[in-house]
């Protein structure tokens, strides 16, 4: 026989776990537009039931219910579906770092109006102008005008690479103080969690706000976890731990030389990080390759304007009758100038390819038709840079705009998993609030019955 | 598939953001009038204006240079024109004077005039396009002729025999000079025979002296066609270079500008794409089961 009050006891428990049912789901209706997450279920759980001894039958035993109690209370995640979009995350954040510093080299070699093209068709229509008339004080001044013009823009265009050199090495700096700190936030959550789950409970919040964090670590630097029995987790970074549940074993740029590029190294012993992929990848791939690369290219250019220019210049005469003069100085593109000697007196520039001459044009000629050939230094060799650069950045392009849509499908797939539907929310409040009613409406039952029991019935011995 | 609040909003979210993006790459591709604005956009096509560029500024140049060089082969023609009046009228002169009738004294009238036309045929020899001399070889920044009264009468060059070359065309170097000497020397001979024949009185002498410019005549004559034959060809060259441009200009136009056709039905179109987003997103947003819920 169950007691007298037993259905009181069954009558509360239901109204505590609708309660509850009512409480998570406000719980997730509060944080529908949390970042990071994850909605939560509640399980409920039959209580243990009574066992009765049956008056007509001793041998076997009836079981009457209990009522329910509240399980657990669970976050809606996919862990399989977790790593694979961090993986994706970081390799989209690589190749969008390299979209954005091939766009930065695309505007400074190739700006929209000027820039090094038009400024090299100027310097060669200046030289095809003197050679019309070699006599011609102003067209010698013309030319030497496009010169430092053209000098000017190798130049600009050579400081504008250093400058995004310099900013991918300054990024790789502030990445790295980033990544350490979300290694300490992870490992301090890390500590939370084991507190938390010690008691059986689970540290869901917790959870999803570690989650979060690594989500974000990925963005930066590809990273994997691994989850211990305690409930931390170890981040780890090319096999090599960062976090190790509370723990942590940060990371440090390290220039070797002053004015060397920074190299990401693990601060305790100074052995070099492996990073594979993020955003971090991407700026050093973009430090030391891709930016260095066209760095070259632009040398090249400018190096074999320089020669090939000279060459012609050295073996002509100025007015003076004076030969072997170099018309460039410099070696490369940032250090590219009008030789100042004539640059100072347009006179001595060499038009003739014979003394005392006024009218011989021979130099002159010869370097306007530099203009149309195919040599390092021509229009032609600067415009096949620019192509290349243009295709570079559009397969970057191409490339990140798809991780793009591969990134965003299975963010899709992730909120379809831990998102919070306001649908589903709306009908379990309906339901949990109704059982609530219901669970009220036994108890007024129980309530009246009990008045029925003890005010109403052995009236007779009054 | 459970579909979530969150994640209707992100994806109507993400798909106005790439209707945006493509209305502001035809916008920016109107108002620009190019349809690139960086080499990723079209890295073939980009790399292929600036060829383009090129070439037309190049072209340009040829233009340039072929209209200079026509105006020198012009001053040229003018002084071969002027040196051939002068031998005409010392022709005159000498036919005249070569005739028994002729006085001692009217010879030496005519002598004085035949002084004329040697000078006049020296500073003919001197003439200057844009400041340089037509017929000094490449020593152009100097008279090329010094006439030395004498006697006896001469005439000295101090130019050289320098060829003046100008690019008209792609692989087409033409020279523009004209020799000095070959062209003058005959001239100032037979001018100078004619008035020392004149001075001399006697008829004999400046009826030789006619021969001599009429050599000197022929001599001038065919060089101005040379000249002529010259400024035509380089004619020809302009008239190609000038259909070349032509040609560059319309090919660089295709390669980089915006069709203007195209590009506003395609903004007509992502325009009303990205409204009919909008009108969409307004209507499924906000909407849940706590509006039906009372």
């Amino acid at each position: 026989m169950t007691s007298t009050f037993f259905g009181l006891e069954t009558g509360l428990r239901g109204l505590q776990a609708q309660q509850a049912g009512l409480d998570v789901a406000n719980h997730n209706i509060a944080n529908a537009n949390t970042p990071g997450y994850s909605r939560q279920n509640v399980n409920l759980r039959e209580s243990l039931p009574y066992t009765d001894q049956a008056f007509n039958r001793p041998l076997s035993a009836q079981q009457i219910g209990t009522g329910v109690t509240v399980a657990s209370i669970q976050r809606a995640r996919d862990l399989l579906l977790d790593g694979g979009y961090r993986t994706e995350l970081s390799s989209q954040r690589s190749l969008e770092q390299t979209q954005t510093t091939l766009q930065d080299v695309e505007s400074a070699l190739a700006p929209t109006s000027g820039g090094i093209a038009t400024q090299l068709d100027g310097f060669y229509q200046a030289w095809s102008n003197l050679a019309n008339d070699p006599t011609d004080l102003s067209a010698r001044t013309a030319v030497i005008q496009q010169a430092s013009a053209l000098a000017a823009s190798f130049n600009r265009a050579a400081s504008q690479l250093t400058t995004i050199r310099t900013g991918l090495d300054d990024q790789v700096a502030s990445d790295v103080t980033q990544i350490n700190n979300f290694a300490t936030q992870i490992a301090s959550l890390n500590l939370d969690v084991m507190k938390a789950e010690q008691a059986g409970a689970n540290a869901n919040d917790l959870r999803d706000q570690r989650d979060l964090l690594v989500d974000k670590l990925s963005e930066l630097v590809g990273v994997t976890t691994v989850e211990q029995p305690n409930g931390s987790i170890d981040v780890l970074l090319g096999g090599r731990a960062i976090v190790q549940g509370t723990t942590t074993d940060p990371l440090a740029a390290v220039a070797a030389a002053p004015g060397a590029v920074r190299q990401v190294l693990f601060a305790s012993d100074s052995a070099p990080a492996t990073i594979a992929s993020g955003a971090l990848s991407g700026v050093i791939d973009a430090r030391d390759t891709r930016v260095p690369g066209y760095q070259a290219n632009l040398d090249s250019i400018a190096n074999g304007l320089i020669t090939s220019v000279n060459a012609l210049h050295s073996t002509g005469f100025g007015q003076d009758g004076v030969s072997n003069r170099a018309f460039f100085v410099g070696s490369d593109a940032s250090t590219i100038a009008v030789a100042p000697v004539i640059a100072s007196d347009p006179t001595k520039l060499a038009a003739a390819n014979a003394a005392g001459q006024a009218g011989n044009n021979g130099t002159a000629l010869a370097i306007a038709q530099l203009g149309s050939g195919q040599g390092t230094g021509s229009p032609a060799s600067f415009a096949a840079l620019v192509t290349q650069l243009g295709l570079d950045a559009q397969r970057s392009e191409g490339a990140a705009e798809n991780q793009a849509a591969l990134v965003q499908f299975m963010g899709q797939k992730k909120q379809s998993v831990e998102g919070v539907s306001l649908d589903a929310e709306a009908v379990d409040m309906v339901r949990y609030q109704r059982a609530y009613e219901a669970a009220a409406r036994v108890i007024t039952a129980m309530d009246e019955m009990l008045q029925t029991l003890i005010n109403q019935t052995g009236l007779a011995g009054r | 598939m459970r579909i979530t609040s969150n994640m209707i909003v992100d994806s109507v979210l993400h798909n106005l953001n790439g209707n945006l993006d493509q209305l502001r790459i035809l916008q920016d591709q109107i108002t620009s009038g190019k349809r690139m604005a960086a080499p990723a956009d079209d890295p073939i096509a980009f790399g292929r204006a600036l060829t383009l560029t090129s070439a037309l500024s190049t072209s340009g140049q040829h233009l340039t240079t072929t209209d200079r060089s026509l105006d020198w082969l012009n001053a040229t023609d003018a002084a071969l024109s002027s040196t051939t009046s002068a031998l005409q009228r010392a022709r005159e002169l000498a036919v005249a004077g070569a005739n028994d009738t002729m006085s001692t004294s009217d010879r030496a009238a005519m002598a004085v005039e035949v002084d004329r036309l040697i000078q006049e045929a020296v500073s003919l020899g001197n003439s200057k396009s844009g400041g340089q001399r037509l017929f000094a070889g490449l020593k152009t920044d100097a008279d090329p002729f010094t006439l030395n009264a004498g006697p006896p009468t001469t005439v000295t060059f101090n130019g050289d025999n320098g060829v003046m070359l100008r690019d008209v065309a792609d692989n087409a170097t033409v020279t523009i000079n004209t020799p000095g000497p070959a062209t003058f020397n005959p001239a100032f001979t037979s001018l100078i025979q004619l008035r020392d024949a004149l001075t001399s009185g006697q008829a004999a002498n400046v009826q030789a002296a006619i021969s001599s410019i009429d050599a000197a005549v022929t001599s001038v004559a065919q060089t101005q066609t040379a000249v002529g034959t010259q400024a035509n060809w380089i004619q020809t060259l302009r008239s190609q270079q000038q259909s070349q441009q032509v040609s560059l200009t319309d090919q660089l136009s295709k390669t980089q500008d915006t069709d203007l056709t195209a590009a506003i039905s395609a903004l007509t179109l992502r325009q009303t794409v990205y409204q009919a987003g909008l009108a969409a997103a307004s209507r499924s947003i906000p909407q849940s089961l706590f509006d039906y819920l009372k």
